[in-house]
């Protein structure tokens, strides 16, 4: 707070009806695809413009895949899709140096990854190997292959998907690498009206099909630059790390949530409080992504398992207990 | 049903019941100080109606405040219905006259409790005081211990009035009383012990373990403090506002030494030679010595012989001569010296019952005749003017003059000296190993007097001042230093009728006064047949002197424990009035008064005195009640100044938004609605609206107060504008007055009588100062 109470200096300001309609633009557009669906899709958006990266996690046919495509179609952009095989090896993600016989030089071949949108499906077929190739570049957002760096292109939001019940010939990720997605999302099922809507529209054309893209990839890197300014008190930060700690100390939790996990909930946070058109965080925004952001990261007790407390039900505890601190 | 159960637990019935009884366990060892427990029955009715009203009022829910200010008005009805009925307005209100009469009773109460000994008669005005005192325990004990739920503290007004009957039996109490103090006082704190066990959640552990977040431990510190302080400045003024009582009050004044009723000991009454009644007084033999009537309504002591010898630091008894009796059958020779001139009232003494051996006799004095049954013999010593008895009397007639009892003595009593030829040397004659210390202390005490009668007026007021202590046992350093007796008990100031009246024969002696001790017996108690018992403990000694114009004359240096009021012409006279004024008539209203008059009458001028006395009392003690009610006046305010103060502190419209909300959450919490959990002000109006209930303008201010609150803490600083909160406080005001509303009114006035925020307000500007 060193800043002059009288007049906010320009850069801080957000403009925050850009960013509403730019975010609005792509919630209705994948809205037209996934029906009642709200606040996953509002999830999604949220980590599109935190610049996070998302884990869709549920059973198959539910609308994962779908989900991943209708955002990436939703914003005219590079996009890749690849299905995670057990065969598929890291260059495959990453790309691959090839020697040119013309110009008799190694020549670089780009990977999937090389996109704005990668949707990754099935994450936990690939082997462990290849897991970590994807999982690397998501983090520095950028490929490393024979000495040279090559950046990959903003934005860049890597969406994968996984389904939890077929364990058998997977990989699951382990928590280290769980940690690189911002938010965990879980589907499921659509409500019985929703359904009834889908089957009665999906028999003609595909929605998919139908979906333009509403905005462009430069147009979402600016917003998402704008996001980062977003005003967050000293208030606000203590309650992320009065959060943090309450989750360390949660009798339920094994592995509270680290240090990473504060500041992916904190840029979350400003996307949400963006996305309702507000120019600071106030600790609601917080408490409605700590779920997506928070509970992939934690390591439930095997009383917590025994009790049928899944990690989303302690995160939800933690938030509900935490006291959110007074004053500025 | 279940309704019912839990309106009985509140009214906390049995935990009233058992305040009810400690109380009444504080009034019972006052029975033992007092000759009837007439009393016993008003008190308890009060007791009880205070105790049924706080049961009652709990039951409906009412406010502890509320309830013991119910319990002080009623009792405070009761107190004037059962004793000042016939001064209220229509039976129920009081008058000027009710307060004039409280403070008659109050005065009468005061002169019975300064000048009688225990056990001391029950007049009005005692009966009044004590269950006044009695009902003012009840509510306090009863709005502590139960309503305000704190029984220790009730044990300060129980060991309050507890301490008034032990400090003045004088002696060890019978552990009984104690114990039914204790006992019930601890069954006040088991039954509290018990409620705090009960109210604890019998919940699964892993959620009382869960709740720790969020759930705050009431700050038992804070209230110790705030108690602590109270106490304090319960101390400072209940020390400026007590009266000072000569010791004779608290010291021993109710305490005429039961001792001698319950000690070891035994036999017959003796006057041995060392003249000293000691072991008589130890005596708790209640056969009656001697029982008689008398005409006289202002008794006097009875008197069986008197001694002008002191050897060896001790009183001889005097050895009698054949020859310096009368003859059998002889009259009795008229009092010598006493002026034709100085009123007297000729009284008879009809004994019916007398157990003294021969030779003693007891009678009054100054003895004129002597009325023995047939076959008995007496001779008349002139010179100590006893009477040696010849053969067994149990029952006779005497008749002796009253002396100043109706009229004003003639002038010049006592001007001139005495001529101590007349008298046996022994009368002027003064231990010599003490006559420095007396003659130091006499000289002191008389000055430039030289009326012997004002000379002995001063020694003797000298001697019952409060500077002396009665006690039968001798202090230490007294008891050690045998071979001076005298200058013992005038250095430790400590003893009994024998010490104080030998010190003033000693100090008349070294005026040139002639003096002698005599020995006899206080007229002893009333009885119900309307003779008087004298027992073996009513044995005393008292110096008479001998004044020019009055002959030889009693007087009364032991303070008013072990003895009476000093006789009307031995009183200090006021100013230039030198008028002992007439006959008054006994002023305190006993029912038995033509059987039993009351025997201490009062001049006027000592009323006068008394009264004098209690003024500034009562002036403190409304002083005190005065400064009382503006401490209670001050929790509001300070209340007022808690729930505001952060909105004169707060400088930016943020710090003012948050100044608002403190404001908000103060009142509303003197309202009994709960405190928000600590969450986000969303959160927070969420839980008020869910928890009150508002109109549409109500929760529109209650949502314009949290998006402030929210903007101010979360937003960019500075971007809370002055007009924006420039309305708060209408809301503010408007969401606690639609809160207020809505509340049931034994919560609102607790809220303005005693809110909350008055209590932490209070406690946060003690903290501060610190």
């Amino acid at each position: 707070m060193s800043e002059p109470t009288s007049s906010p200096p320009a850069p801080d300001s957000v403009d925050l009806d850009t960013v509403r309609r730019v975010a609005g633009g792509i919630h209705e557009a994948i809205t037209t695809v996934i029906e009642g669906k709200d606040d996953v899709v509002t999830t999604a958006v949220t980590v599109l413009l935190a610049e996070g990266h998302l884990l869709v996690e549920d059973v198959p046919g539910v609308g994962k895949t779908m989900l991943a495509k209708s955002l990436a179609r939703a914003i005219d952009c590079q996009v890749s899709r690849v299905q995670f095989t057990p065969d598929l090896l890291p260059s495959d993600i990453t790309g691959v140096s090839v020697f040119n016989q013309d110009t008799r030089q190694f020549e670089f071949r780009r990977g999937a990854i090389f996109a704005n949108v990668v949707v990754g499906d099935e994450i936990n077929r690939a082997s462990p190997k290849t897991q970590s190739a994807l999982l690397e570049s998501m983090e520095e957002r950028q490929v490393t292959v024979d000495g040279h760096t090559y950046p990959l292109p903003r934005p860049f939001l890597v969406m994968a998907t996984q389904n939890p019940i077929e364990m058998e010939g997977t990989y699951p990720l382990p928590e280290a690498q769980r940690d690189r997605f911002m938010a965990r999302l879980s589907m499921g099922y659509p409500s019985a009206a929703s359904e009834m809507a889908m089957l009665a529209s999906h028999g003609g054309v595909s929605p998919l099909e139908a979906l333009t893209p509403v905005t462009t990839s430069e147009e979402v890197q600016a917003q998402i630059e704008a996001i980062r300014e977003l005003h967050v008190s000293e208030a606000l930060r203590r309650y992320v790390v009065e959060l943090m700690a309450a989750s360390r100390h949660h009798r339920m939790l094994r592995l509270g949530a680290s240090p990473r996990a504060g500041l992916q909930l904190l840029r979350a946070a400003r996307a949400h409080a963006a996305l309702a058109g507000r120019d600071h965080v106030v600790p609601e925004d917080v408490q409605a992504i700590a779920v997506p952001v928070l509970s992939h990261r934690v390591l439930a007790t095997g009383e917590a398992s025994l009790t049928r407390h899944t990690t989303a039900d302690i995160v939800r505890d933690v938030v509900e207990r935490t006291a959110v601190p007074a004053g500025r | 049903m279940r309704l019912d159960q839990e309106a009985f637990a509140r009214g906390m019935w049995p935990e009233g019941l058992v305040a009810a009884l400690a109380t009444l366990a504080v009034a019972w060892p006052l029975t033992e100080l007092l000759r009837d427990s007439s009393w016993l029955w008003a008190a308890v009715l009060m007791v009880a109606v205070v105790a049924l009203t706080g049961a009652v009022l709990r039951t409906l829910d009412v406010p502890p405040s509320l309830v013991a200010l119910a319990q002080l008005l009623l009792g405070l009805t009761g107190l004037m219905l059962t004793y000042l009925r016939e001064t209220l307005w229509r039976g129920l209100l009081p008058t000027g006259e009710t307060l004039d009469q409280v403070g008659v009773l109050l005065r009468e109460a005061g002169t019975v409790l300064q000048t009688y000994a225990a056990p001391a008669p029950v007049t009005e005005g005692v009966s009044f005081l004590l269950v006044a005192v009695l009902t003012l325990t009840a509510v306090s004990v009863d709005s502590m211990g139960v309503t305000g739920r704190a029984p220790a503290g009730a044990g300060i007004p129980l060991a309050a009035g507890f301490l008034v009957s032990v400090s003045n039996t004088g002696r060890a109490m019978e552990p009984w009383y104690f114990a039914a103090v204790a006992v019930l006082w601890l069954m006040m704190l088991a039954q509290q012990g018990h409620r705090v066990l009960a109210g604890w959640s019998s919940a699964d552990r892993r959620e009382a373990r869960g709740d720790d977040i969020g759930v705050k431990v009431p700050s038992y510190r804070g209230l110790g403090q705030v108690l602590g302080a109270l106490a304090l400045v319960a101390a400072v003024l209940g020390a400026a506002a007590l009266p000072h009582l000569p010791p004779t009050f608290f010291g021993d004044g109710l305490a005429r030494n039961p001792e001698a009723r319950t000690a070891g000991g035994g036999g017959d009454v003796t006057f041995t030679e060392t003249m000293d009644p000691a072991q008589d007084l130890q005596n708790q033999s209640r056969t009656p010595v001697l029982t008689y009537r008398t005409t006289a309504t202002r008794l006097e002591p009875l008197r069986v012989t008197a001694t002008e010898r002191w050897e060896d630091g001790r009183w001889v008894a005097p050895q009698r001569t054949q020859s310096g009796l009368t003859q059998v059958g002889e009259p009795i020779p008229p009092p010598p010296g006493l002026g034709a001139d100085v009123p007297v009232q000729e009284q008879q003494l009809t004994v019916t019952g007398n157990s003294l051996e021969p030779p003693h006799l007891a009678t009054s004095t100054p003895l004129v005749a002597l009325d023995l049954p047939e076959g008995a013999a007496y001779r008349f010593d002139p010179d100590d003017r006893t009477v040696v008895l010849q053969t067994p009397a149990t029952s006779y007639g005497t008749t002796y003059l009253a002396v100043g009892g109706s009229g004003s003595l003639p002038e010049g009593v006592g001007a001139s000296p005495a001529d101590p030829g007349q008298f046996d040397p022994e009368v002027l004659e003064v231990d010599p190993v003490s006559r420095a210390a007396v003659e130091e202390l006499t000289v002191e005490v008389v000055g430039e007097e030289t009326n012997t009668l004002e000379t002995a007026v001063l020694i003797q007021d000298h001697l019952r001042s409060s500077a002396y202590t009665y006690s039968l046992t001798l202090a230490p350093e007294a008891q050690d230093d045998a071979s001076d007796p005298i200058g013992g008990f005038l250095d430790t100031r400590q003893g009994y009728c024998v010490q104080f009246a030998t010190a003033m024969v000693m100090m008349a002696r070294t005026e040139g006064i002639p003096a002698r001790m005599a020995v006899g017996f206080l007229p002893g108690d009333p009885q119900p047949d309307g003779t008087r018992s004298v027992v073996a403990s009513d044995a005393h000694t008292w110096p008479e002197l001998w004044i020019e114009g009055m002959g030889w004359t009693r007087f009364e240096p032991t303070p008013g424990v072990r003895s009476e009021a000093p006789p009307a012409y031995a009183r200090a006279q006021e100013g230039g009035d030198t008028e002992p004024t007439t006959t008054t008539v006994t002023q305190t209203p006993t029912p038995t008064e033509t059987e039993a008059p009351a025997p201490a009458p009062e001049p006027e001028a000592t009323w006068q005195d008394r009264l004098g006395d209690l003024l500034p009392l009562i002036g403190k003690i409304l002083l005190g009640l005065l400064v009382l009610g503006l401490l209670l006046a001050l929790v509001p305010l300070a209340g007022r100044r808690h729930r505001e103060r952060a909105l004169t502190e707060a400088t930016t419209p943020a710090e003012q938004a948050e100044a608002h909300w403190t404001w908000l959450t103060r009142s509303l919490r003197d309202l009994s609605v709960p405190d928000p959990p600590e969450r986000s002000p969303r959160a927070m109006g969420r839980h008020y609206r869910s928890v009150t209930t508002l109109n549409r303008s109500g929760e529109a201010a209650l949502a314009r107060l949290t998006a402030v609150l929210e903007q101010a803490r979360y937003g960019r600083p500075g971007t809370v504008t002055p007009g924006q909160v420039e309305p708060l406080g209408d809301d503010v005001r408007r969401v606690v007055e639609q809160v207020r509303e809505a509340t049931p009114w034994n919560v609102r006035a607790n809220a303005a009588l005693l809110p909350r925020s008055g209590m932490e307000g209070i406690r946060s500007m003690l903290g501060r100062r610190r």
